[in-house]
């Protein structure tokens, strides 16, 4: 007899799935989570149909807090969890079965509609536990959204191995973590699978890892929150380091989404505290964003002023452990977000949590204080002749997915190979410039060096006719270099220059 | 002369590296300005210490 049961995917069907013994059905009726998990599941969603549950599974994570506060507990909490499985086909027990007695490489339906599983913990309340969904399809035809937050998983299943894309999500328990402590959990899960160096820890390591104490001098747990400091001490812990931006004069919205942007590509899920209503008031929250959307956008005449791509992001997507995976969030003006929190009143960003491999060492603000004054050299020597205005993006990269784009480029084989061969360092930023929507030069700047040394590492130009007529401004108006701010911006600018002779 | 890429420049346009007069007014600020602007952009990287101590507990 299959040790399984097969659900039909409704709303009234996961709501007494998502209940246990400690917690009935209208409580979880109450929760946000269930709203939001029953509309990203459903059909305007992932359109989940089937639904299966594997009772006495044993969740890592939840056996980690298990073992270290509710095992101690007289009340007798089981350390059994069950897994609600998603499909998104309707099938008979027997069809099921069959497919599970298959290898799984013969027969791979299961494969192909499996959308993820939910853990439910066998404790009050707080029951959602690690939970990877699918992303759900973009109804574009374009797809313009980048989840650079998430990686594969894979997910055994009665002998099969089923792979899915995501990142890990799950509530706060209220007792082993808040908020903050699920943000950096989540973090982890991608970060670890990067960088051997860094660990995957469990919610109860990693407020174990923040702190001894609590904020108020008492016990750490029940825990109730952590600060921005010891949430930096738990990633430092785990083998990350961390970059906060938080005075709020800087935090406006096109600097949140130029750091999303700008981040993304060492595929590190970024930790954001935000301001919420609560009712009473305003508290303080963590989210993890994994993603973002950047539409394309129609380029104007040259303008005065630098113009940055990452500005036209429209969404971001956070693990908000009071909602659920991949929520969307919308940007209000340049101060305040639309998130699910916000029906009448304002979110907005009083942190910024960067977590960064230890050797990149220059942050992005050093690189957009240079990248600031060669838009305004390119902005004096071509703005009146030039069809379109000079677009700005910066990102952190891995110098070999950099070499990697490179060779999928038009640049000439002579200059390819000429990059590819060279030596670089592993981390690099480029700040890749496009007169419209045609890139003409990547300055490349060394992610490892010292924020006082000339860090410019070498300039790619996709257009000699640009590159030459650059050189020779710069020779000629050499003055633009008291105008670096920089400790080093007579080298920098020699830099630039002998960068375009190649 | 090799025609310019006609997705980059406007027709008929000729490259000719200009020379900048620093001395002129609207340029000095156009420079003093920029110069504001780097140390606003550097100035981000300072953190302020005693937000660091908010609590983050929702």
């Amino acid at each position: 007899m299959p040790s399984f049961q097969i659900f039909e995917f409704t709303r009234k069907n996961l709501l007494t799935l998502l209940s246990n013994s400690h917690t009935s059905i209208e409580n979880i009726e109450l929760k946000n989570h269930f709203e939001y998990l029953n509309s990203y599941l459903g059909k305007n969603g992932l359109n989940a149909k089937s639904i299966i549950v594997e009772e006495n599974y044993i969740s890592k994570d939840f056996f980690s807090d298990y073992s270290a506060y509710y095992s101690f507990c007289y009340q007798n909490y089981s350390k059994y969890c069950k897994r609600l499985h998603f499909f998104s086909k309707e099938f008979s027990e027997f069809d099921f079965h069959t497919a599970m007695l298959r290898n799984e490489n013969e027969n791979n339906w299961v494969n192909e509609c499996y959308l993820g599983y939910i853990v439910v913990k066998p404790i009050p309340y707080t029951v959602i536990g690690t939970t990877i969904l699918k992303t759900y399809k973009s109804k574009e035809i374009d797809d313009y959204r980048k989840f650079f937050g998430i990686r594969s998983y894979s997910v055994n299943l009665f002998g099969f191995s089923l792979k899915i894309d995501s990142l890990a999500f799950q509530e706060q328990d209220s007792v082993l973590s808040a908020c903050a402590t699920t943000a950096i959990w989540s973090t982890l899960q991608k970060a670890a699978v990067i960088d051997y160096h860094v660990n995957i820890k469990t919610p109860f390591e990693i407020t174990q890892d923040a702190a001894k104490l609590s904020i108020d001098g008492g016990r750490l747990f029940p825990n109730n929150g952590l600060t921005i400091y010891q949430m930096c001490q738990a990633l430092t812990n785990a083998g990350l380091v961390v970059e906060v931006r938080n005075e709020p004069k800087d935090l406006t919205n096109l600097y949140l989404k130029k750091i999303i942007h700008a981040y993304a590509p060492i595929s590190i899920p970024i930790i954001l505290g935000v301001e919420v209503p609560t009712g009473h008031g305003y508290g303080l929250h963590a989210i993890a964003v994994s993603g973002y959307r950047l539409p394309e956008f129609k380029p104007t005449s040259p303008v005065k002023h630098i113009s940055w791509i990452p500005n036209y992001i429209d969404k971001i997507y956070v693990h908000d452990d009071q909602y659920g995976p991949f929520a969307r969030i919308e940007f209000n003006g340049d101060d305040s977000l639309k998130s699910d929190w916000s029906n009448k009143e304002s979110t907005k960003v009083v942190a910024i949590l960067i977590p960064v491999f230890h050797k990149i060492r220059i942050s992005y603000d050093d690189v957009e204080s240079i990248i600031v004054v060669v838009d305004n050299m390119l902005s004096y020597a071509f703005n009146d002749i030039v069809k379109h205005e000079f677009y700005w993006e910066i990102q952190v990269l891995f110098s070999n997915d950099y070499k990697h784009a490179l060779k999928l480029s038009e640049l000439p084989v002579k200059f390819k190979e000429e990059i590819i061969y060279e030596n670089f360092p592993k981390y690099i930023w480029v700040a890749t410039c496009k007169v419209g929507n045609i890139k003409v030069f990547d300055f490349v700047f060394d992610a490892t060096d010292i924020a006082n040394s000339c860090f410019l590492f070498r300039i790619t130009a996709y257009d000699k006719d640009l590159k030459n007529s650059l050189k020779e401004f710069l020779v000629k108006n050499n003055a633009f270099a008291r105008f670096i701010k920089h400790p080093n911006s007579f080298m920098f600018y020699d830099k630039i220059i002998t960068s375009l002779l190649s | 002369m090799a025609r310019l890429n006609s997705n980059i420049f406007k027709s008929g346009v000729k490259l000719e590296a200009k020379e900048i007069n620093f001395s002129n007014a609207a340029i000095k600020k156009d420079m003093n300005e920029l110069v504001a602007m780097q140390s606003t952009i550097l100035t981000r990287k300072s953190v302020n210490i005693e937000n660091l101590k908010q609590v983050v507990q929702l």
